[in-house]
């Protein structure tokens, strides 16, 4: 460690902190690895179109239920008379069919895999970017005022921390799905995306919005805050000119982290038919169809698990690198904790 | 009536695996046979039933969960096959005296009866029956609305029903018709109007806290979503079983029964033995290796009296329109639909169902998407913005992605909505449910006679504001007094063809896509002896039929 402290000390006049915590981070090679694989599943899931229409030739909804394909010359159904969906025929088929057909509609499984990670992926960062902003202005609001707008603000994070989020997140989900949403001009529709959407945003505030508070907390203590206060900043200027920026470590963090915890409930709620409603595919809607058929097809549920794993996986760990990249003495708070602190002054 | 979650092995008529009927025997604890007598069946549901409460439940769930705890004052005979179809007393002395023109019934019924909680059966009880039908604006009621008096009492809710006479005394129970229904016993022999005490709340559902029982079993512990369990009728052996001495008892002590949502799961339990029965059919992917295993020994195959279905909303655009609802008929290929449900169903495509008199086979609506898209070219429909409704049981979510997918096909705008199967008919039989465009349903036979697929399903006096049976809003005034005509007269060959011609002209309006009629499986553990159970064409799997090797 001492060894790698003198390079950094030797360009740290020439670096911003922004500059420093992205060399820590490129240092670490674990979450560079798999900031490469996060990033490799947006390519793949970006590119669904691309090859729905010039590989597989068919949409992610499109039902093949009596068709025939030619798989290595050999004309084959994609749902046979009893029922059951054609395997994975990779590229034996041109590319159709690479991962099987879904279910016994016959729908192209790889099709689907892609579209359904725009989807979850959607929901992922798109409940993410409200719950972080949402969190941000409740944060910022209740360290920053205290007294009764942080009491008003704290005790209804509470309320909404004490719910059991999954369950009312479900019964939510689920009525929505049948009835829609009409809030004065906004109206939704049962099948809207944007109807998960909303309610995972709404249940993943708390978690989010009470450490930043906390941190607002300390920061409003001090010493560039009084002297702003001294050089007559008014609130506003106080919590997103002097505060805010100062937090941007911590936001990212729980940015990067939230997107992942939400794949997850957004996996969840799907899977029990209150998220994404069929016949759009998420991976959670995915596992579902493939569990119906998971002793004969295990394949149909296992690969979309498995691309959900593997997204959460890298976002948590591309998140523990940020968090150690833009707040290092987080770490050497963790290692002391645990007792492998390396010795004072070498830690970077 | 309609199946929730298809559960159950229906028996159809054809079935007839010349079983079981052994067990219908005397009145004792135990019906004889090879079996032992005792012992609690574990059972698992797929989902719970729509009601647990016999004046409101209308789904074969229902109707197996209730069938031998609630006792009408007619019943059908304890067998298989069209003998399962006969008529037969149940807390009625005998059959009714039909008087004044097939318009006055009456009946006995019989001395010393008593309900599960030692109360006395009145004749009275049954008039309470039939009013609380009206009250909880039951699926059933439109059955009893010829009664006279009935449908003033549908619409107050008060004074009683003056077509009902009851004397406690005598036990007489005597009902005058506005006019004939050929229909009536076979009406008087569904759950909806068995005799509860006139201390059940008339106005609430029971499921959570069934009434007292009149059968050989209660149901006690009811908890909606999650089951059930049976236990005898402490009442049986003392009372009701002397005086219907012909009713089965059953041998089992009990039964206790979980609602297990995952089909999958449902076949590995009764594999393995740790359920004795899954009411839920076999789902499509286990079923041709569940089949081929279990066949013969603890699985079976019923053909049902059943048709299934897409109905689409006659009332608002855009299928107030002929010509899209005749496209929509074209553009479903029943073949896909037989495929999707895995061979399990029978592709059919009109009203009446094979098995019921007055079946005649035609098809319409060959699958011809082109002309199906000239259609709906011609048409023009100004609205293309729908939704179209299912439930989430193995085969129904299928189906209705499939159907959604060709009115995709054919340039609407569609959203699917797939509803839990406990709650689905409920949902869609609720005339303030929003976007009541299109939907999946079926219809199992409550009778035999061709009527029960037309009266309940797409006569006028059907459409209700809840618990609704007719999906499709039809509202036909020449038909619907061919039906009220047809139903007044006994069944013969002339009102057979003339329930042909109904069907044709049913589907000449095209207010279904119907796709086939369904085979369902009775699956149960090798603890259980196989060869008693008797599945009835209406009520399915009896659990007095149930007993252990």
């Amino acid at each position: 460690m001492s060894a790698d402290l003198q390079p950094e000390a030797s360009t740290a006049e020439g670096r911003g902190p922004w500059g420093l915590a992205l060399r820590r981070f490129l240092r670490n090679r674990v979450a560079v690895a798999f900031l490469g694989v996060f990033v490799l599943i947006v390519l793949f899931v970006l590119a669904a179109p691309l090859w729905a229409n010039h590989v597989a030739d068919t949409g992610p909804n499109k039902t093949h239920t009596l068709e025939q394909i030619t798989v290595d010359g050999e004309k084959r159904y994609v749902v046979t008379p009893e029922g059951k969906p054609i395997g994975p025929q990779w590229f034996g088929a041109d590319g159709k069919f690479f991962l099987g057909a879904d279910s016994r509609l016959g729908r192209d499984e790889m099709v689907r895999l892609m579209y359904g990670g725009r989807t979850s992926l959607l929901i992922g960062i798109t409940t993410a970017l409200i719950t972080t902003l949402t969190a941000i202005v409740l944060g910022l609001l209740a360290g920053y005022y205290r007294g009764w707008v942080d009491t008003v603000i704290a005790r209804s994070l509470d309320v909404l921390w004490s719910l059991p989020v999954f369950l009312v997140g479900l019964s939510l989900g689920i009525s929505l799905a049948i009835g829609g949403l009409k809030l004065g001009p906004i109206e939704l529709s049962g099948g809207s995306i944007w109807i998960p959407i909303l309610v995972i945003s709404i249940f993943t505030v708390p978690y989010v919005a009470r450490p930043i508070r906390g941190e607002v907390l300390a920061l409003s203590e001090k010493e560039f805050v009084e002297a702003a206060v001294a050089q007559g900043a008014g609130p506003l200027r106080l919590m997103f000119g002097e505060i805010l920026p100062n937090l941007a470590s911590t936001v990212i963090v729980f940015f990067t982290l939230t997107i992942a915890n939400n794949m997850l409930f957004e996996a969840g709620l799907s899977f029990l038919g209150a998220g994404v409603q069929a016949p759009n595919s998420s991976w959670g809607t995915m596992i579902t169809v493939g569990e119906e058929l998971l002793s004969t097809q295990p394949l149909l549920a296992i690969i979309p698990g498995t691309m959900i794993m593997l997204t959460v996986l890298a976002l948590n760990i591309v998140g523990d690198g940020l968090r150690d990249a833009l707040d290092p003495r987080s770490k050497v708070r963790l290692e002391a904790h645990l007792g492998i602190a390396e010795p004072e002054g070498t830690a970077v | 009536m309609r199946n929730l979650r298809i559960a159950f092995s229906v028996a159809g008529l054809a079935v007839v695996m010349a079983i079981g009927l052994v067990a219908c025997g005397g009145g004792g604890d135990d019906t004889g046979g090879s079996g032992k007598s005792g012992g609690v069946l574990n059972v698992s549901y797929a989902s719970f039933p729509d009601y647990m409460d016999p004046a409101l439940s209308y789904t074969a769930e229902g109707w197996t969960a209730m069938g031998e705890v609630y006792i009408p004052l007619l019943t059908y005979k304890h067998a298989e096959g069209e003998e399962g179809s006969v008529v037969e007393p149940g807390l009625a002395k005998s059959m009714p005296k039909i008087s004044n023109g097939g318009k006055t019934y009456t009946l006995f019924l019989r001395p010393g009866l008593k309900y599960s909680d030692g109360t006395a059966v009145k004749a009275s009880d049954f008039a309470y029956a039939v009013e609380r039908v009206f009250r909880l604006n039951s699926g059933g009621s439109p059955f009893y609305t010829g009664i006279v008096g009935a449908e003033e009492f549908a619409k107050t809710k008060s004074g009683g029903i003056p077509g009902i006479e009851a004397n406690d005394e005598t036990g007489e129970i005597k009902i005058d018709l506005v006019k004939p229904r050929g229909t009536f016993s076979n009406e008087l022999a569904l759950l909806f109007v068995a005799p509860v005490p006139a201390s059940t709340p008339a106005d609430k559902d029971q499921s959570a806290n069934p009434p007292p029982a009149t059968g050989p079993y209660m149901i006690t512990n009811s908890q909606p979503g999650r089951g059930w369990e049976y236990e005898r009728n402490p009442y049986w052996a003392k009372a009701n079983s002397k005086a219907m001495p012909d009713y089965p008892s059953g041998t089992l002590d009990g039964a206790k029964v979980t609602v297990v949502r995952n089909q999958q799961t449902q076949v590995n339990d009764v594999e393995q033995g740790r359920y004795d029965w899954m009411q839920t059919p076999v789902p499509a992917d286990r079923y041709a290796a569940v089949k081929e295993k279990f066949e013969g020994t603890q699985l079976r195959v019923n053909p049902t009296i059943s048709t299934y279905y897409f109905w689409m909303n006659t009332t608002k655009p855009p299928f107030d329109d002929l010509k899209v609802r005749e496209a929509v008929n074209y553009a479903v290929d029943t073949a896909a639909l037989e495929r999707i449900y895995a061979g399990q169903i029978a592709g059919t495509h009109q009203i009446l169902p094979p098995g019921m008199p007055g079946y005649e086979k035609f098809d319409l609506f060959p699958h011809d998407m082109a002309k199906a898209k000239a259609l709906i070219k011609e048409a023009n429909p100004s609205d293309t913005d729908i939704t179209v409704w299912t439930d989430n049981e193995s085969g129904q979510d299928e189906a209705g992605a499939y159907y959604e997918d060709v009115l995709k096909q054919l340039g609407f705008n569609t959203t699917l909505k797939i509803l839990n199967t406990d709650n689905y008919f409920t949902v869609i039989g609720n005339q303030t449910t929003p976007d009541l465009d299109t939907g999946w349903s079926d219809w199992f036979e409550d009778y035999p006679h061709p009527n029960d697929f037309f009266q309940p399903l797409l006569s006028g006096e059907s459409i209700l504001a809840t618990n609704n049976g007719n999906l499709a809003r039809i509202d036909d005034p020449a038909l619907n007094e061919e039906i009220a005509k047809l139903g007044e007269e006994q069944l013969g060959p002339e009102q057979e063809a003339a329930y042909a011609e109904m069907d044709r002209k049913f589907m000449e309006m095209a207010p279904w896509v119907p796709y086939g009629t369904r085979t369902l499986t009775t699956f149960v553990s090798d603890e259980i002896n196989f060869e008693k159970i008797i599945v009835n064409p209406t009520f399915f799997e009896y659990l007095t039929s149930f007993e252990f090797k």
